[in-house]
C-alpha cells in the first residue's frame, strides 16, 4: 500500500527466491522487518503483502524465543 | 510420522566433550521413540540479543529428525528438565524443508579447519582462473591477427597472379 503517495511492490513478489528466506533460522535477513527497537515494521510502511507479512511476523516470534532477534533493544545490553 | 526441527541453546561454559555428551544423550532419547535424525548441525558459540538465565552466551544445536507426534511430549520434557539447557524451540517442518548434510555432529575444530581449507581452495581458484582467462583472450587475439595476416597474404597473392 502507498505511504506518502509513493507506490510500493512486495519484494516477494518481485523475487520469489525471497520466500525461502522467511524462516526464524534465516533472522539476519528477518532483521530488515524490525526496527533498532525491535519492533515488527507494519506492512504498509515496508509495503510487504498481506500474505507474506502473516508469515515473517510468526516467524520474528520464533526467532525472539531463541534470543536471535530482540523482544525490547536495550541499549545497555551489550 | 512426521518431521519436526528442533533448536536448542546449550549452556556456555559446556566444553566440546560435555556438549557432545548433551547432544548424543538427545539422539539416543529420539532414537529410543524410533525417531530418525535426519540432519544435525552446531551453529556455534552465540550473543543473545537479552540475557537468559543471566547468560550472555550460547551454544545453539539444530536437530531434524521424523518422529511419532505423540513422542513429542517425551523430548520436550528430556529438554525442559536438563538443567545445561536454556531454551529450545520445537517446530514441525515439511519433508522438503529437510536440509542435506551430515547426521553426525561435527566438533567445531573440524568445521572451522573445513572453512579454511574450502576457503584457500577458492583463494588458489582465483588467482588462477584469471590469469587462465587472459592467456586465453591473448591466444584469441594472437590467432585473429595470424589470420588476417594470413588473409592479407592470400590477397596480395591473388593480386600478384
Amino acid at each position: 500500500m502507498a505511504i506518502l503517495g509513493n507506490t510500493r511492490i512486495c519484494p516477494f513478489k518481485e523475487d520469489c527466491a525471497l520466500i525461502k528466506k522467511i524462516d526464524y533460522k534465516e533472522y539476519k535477513f528477518l532483521k530488515k522487518f524490525i526496527t533498532e527497537q525491535g519492533k515488527i515494521i507494519p506492512a504498509h510502511v515496508t509495503g510487504v503483502s498481506a500474505k507474506y507479512q502473516r508469515l515473517i511476523t510468526s516467524e520474528i516470534k520464533k526467532a525472539r524465543v531463541l534470543a536471535l532477534l530482540p523482544f525490547a533493544a536495550d541499549p545497555r545490553y551489550n | 510420522m512426521y518431521y519436526y526441527e528442533t533448536v536448542y541453546i546449550i549452556h556456555p561454559a559446556l566444553q566440546e566433550g560435555r556438549l557432545n555428551d548433551i547432544v548424543t544423550k538427545i539422539q539416543n532419547k529420539l532414537n529410543k521413540l524410533k525417531g530418525e535424525i535426519l540432519y544435525v548441525d552446531n551453529w556455534g558459540k552465540k550473543k543473545f540479543t537479552y540475557p537468559i538465565d543471566k547468560q550472555k552466551y550460547g551454544t545453539y544445536i539444530l536437530c531434524q529428525y521424523s518422529l511419532d507426534g505423540q513422542h513429542i511430549k517425551d523430548i520436550s520434557q528430556e529438554l525442559e528438565l536438563n538443567p545445561n539447557i536454556l531454551r529450545y524451540l520445537i517446530t514441525k517442518i515439511d519433508k522438503s524443508d529437510i536440509k542435506e548434510g551430515s547426521t553426525t555432529l561435527e566438533t567445531m575444530e573440524e568445521k572451522v579447519k573445513e572453512e579454511t581449507e574450502a576457503k584457500k581452495i577458492n583463494n588458489d581458484a582465483s588467482t588462477i582462473e584469471p590469469k587462465e582467462e587472459l592467456e586465453n583472450e591473448k591466444d584469441v587475439a594472437g590467432v585473429n591477427k595470424t589470420e588476417k595476416k594470413e588473409a592479407e597474404v592470400v590477397v596480395d597473392e591473388s593480386n600478384n597472379k
